[in-house]
């Protein structure tokens, strides 16, 4: 028979290694990296202007650069609404999961916390 | 010398014996706390604009260091994270004693722990990133509840967390402390205080008030002064400073996190200049890589060696002059540097908190619905925040050298003391030059 010592190590092992694994990846979903990296120059040019309207009329080539906006910048003002819309829910969705994952394993913690106690007083008696 | 007395048959006793306390102020926190990671999680993406990054960051972060010195552990008697572990372990608590590496090793689990959210901050932008935010806020609740589980008392507190350890370096140098009164312990055969009695459990954070010389671990939290029939706990308020002067038996993992610490504000400090980007770009070309995790790892791996290194070749230029290993002195005088951190840690944060602080209310504001146009976030104008700082640089200097004094007092004869403090001395100076230099660089705002 496995002792309640044993099983608690075991326990604790599986979810600190559910932690490792799953930490990286719910890191990676807080990163703002992929909206910027969606923006690609393709993205800019054929949709709502084509590729002369870019050739030194109002603007030059280095005013795109990047250099005069900040990375929030670019989230926030070059969004189209229906962007931002579709971004929002994205990012609302990851933060259910993540909290549903961390709800989870409060859940699965509390639970085995639960049902060892309830196998201790048993024991007892 | 000690100050007035506040002792426990004052105004302070009632309120901390009362049956209310300390739940009347953990109930408020806790709302705060849920409304702050639902803000995080749900409020806007952009860290500017959420109202729980500018409560967590530029309110509640900066100011704890402050608390932590006036009113020692009280935080931690209150914080949010506990709460939902103390209801976690009255439901389902296992109440197993806590595991023997954690009781060698708890310490420098905290200072791993604390490394690696920093370095986590920077590499991971927990701090710009309100979800970030939000997912270290609940990974710390579920550690909370986890050990709340299956440990008994406050396991998590006093020897995981970090945001422990961080509270016990500045409390053992705050000016409040907890004692028994020995005549009245002397004949106690009850314990109360550590095992529990009928109006409260035991004291949450392992401490024997009987044989306690460190508010370090304390948490105020008053179970020993409901529990005990002899009325001998007190709380007092005392100099600030004044326990790191006679440490009996200093442990060099607590002077380890003191440096720890200093290295930590170094990172802050260094990564919020405006040369910061500059460097590493210097650093990309002769690490000949973009990766921003190696090339901050670098720096962050420099910056937390330099407080190290200085302090071992301080205590190695003591050593020479009182013949006490290396080792020791590195113990002994590392005490002496947790003013210094302090004032270091605070004038740092006094940036986010006077040059930023406006958003406090703006980004309320804006969660209520209310936009309001600010152009800065600045309560007070930069001049007078340098002024600030380099005044608590000042103080910072003046109390880890007067502490590093008194460690010499207590220990050597008359004639040694001014040569064993020298090279301890140097070190607080230099230290405080690296500190005072970084402050006059051009910061940039997290909000």
């Amino acid at each position: 028979m496995i002792s309640d010592g044993t099983r608690l190590k075991k326990v604790m092992c599986s979810v600190t290694a559910f932690l490792m694994f799953s930490m990286p990846a719910l890191a990676a979903n807080f990163s703002e990296k992929p909206l910027v990296v969606s923006m690609t120059q393709d993205d800019m040019s054929g949709h709502d202007m084509n590729k002369d309207d870019m050739s030194g009329h109002d603007m030059n080539k280095d005013d795109m650069s990047g250099h005069d906006m900040s990375k929030d910048d670019m989230d926030e003002h070059d969004m189209s609404g229906h962007d931002r819309e579709t971004h929002e829910t994205q990012t609302q969705d990851t933060s259910f999961s993540i909290l549903s994952v961390f709800a989870g394993l409060s859940v699965l913690v509390i639970g085995i916390a639960g049902i060892l106690k309830y196998m201790g007083i048993r024991k007892r008696r | 010398m000690k100050w007035p007395m506040v002792h426990t048959d004052t105004m302070l006793k009632s309120i901390v014996k009362s049956k209310w306390y300390p739940g009347i102020f953990q109930f408020p926190v806790l709302a705060v706390f849920i409304f702050i990671t639902y803000e995080l999680f749900f409020g806007p993406m952009n860290a500017h604009k959420n109202f729980g990054t500018a409560l967590t960051w530029v309110l509640w972060w900066p100011v704890l260091p402050l608390l932590f010195l006036c009113m020692g552990r009280f935080w931690c008697a209150i914080c949010p994270f506990a709460t939902i572990s103390d209801w976690v372990q009255k439901i389902v608590g296992n109440n197993r004693p806590v595991p023997r590496f954690l009781k060698k090793y708890g310490i420098w689990f905290i200072d791993v722990f604390f490394i690696m959210i920093t370095w986590g901050d920077h590499v991971f932008g927990i701090v710009e990133s309100p979800r970030g935010s939000g997912f270290m806020m609940v990974l710390i609740a579920l550690g909370a509840i986890t050990a709340g589980a299956f440990f008994e008392r406050r396991t998590w507190c006093r020897y995981v967390c970090f945001l422990g350890g961080l509270a016990g370096n500045y409390s053992r140098a705050g000016m409040v402390e907890l004692r028994g009164t020995p005549e009245k312990c002397r004949s106690c055969t009850v314990a109360a205080c550590y095992k529990g009695g009928r109006k409260a459990s035991g004291c949450p954070m392992f401490e024997f008030p009987k044989t306690m010389d460190t508010n370090a671990r304390c948490n105020l939290c008053g179970n020993c002064l409901k529990n005990c029939p002899y009325d001998s706990p007190h709380i007092s308020f005392r100099l600030p400073t004044k326990e790191l002067w006679f440490i009996q038996r200093p442990r060099f993992e607590e002077s380890f996190l003191a440096v720890v610490i200093m290295g930590i504000v170094f990172v802050q400090n260094i990564t919020m200049v405006a040369i910061w980007q500059e460097a590493q770009t210097w650093l990309e070309h002769l690490l000949g890589t973009q990766e921003y995790a190696i090339t901050f790892t670098v720096i962050f791996l420099i910056a937390m060696a330099i407080p190290v290194a200085l302090l071992y070749f301080g205590s190695w230029g003591a050593a020479k002059k009182d013949g006490e290993s290396v080792h020791m002195n590195f113990s002994r005088f590392g005490y002496s540097l947790i003013p210094l951190d302090f004032s270091a840690h605070m004038a740092h944060n006094l940036f986010h908190l006077l040059a930023e602080g406006k958003s406090i209310f703006n980004t309320g504001m804006a969660a209520l619905g209310i936009s309001v146009s600010s152009s800065s976030a600045a309560v007070v104008s930069m001049g007078t925040i340098h002024i600030l700082q380099y005044v608590l640089l000042l103080l910072g200097m003046l109390g880890s050298m007067y502490t590093a004094y008194k460690i010499s007092k207590s220990h050597y004869t008359a004639a040694d003391i001014l040569r064993i403090t020298l090279p301890i001395g140097i070190l607080i100076v230099v230290l405080t030059m690296a500190n005072a230099y970084l402050f006059t660089l051009p910061m940039v705002h997290r909000m």
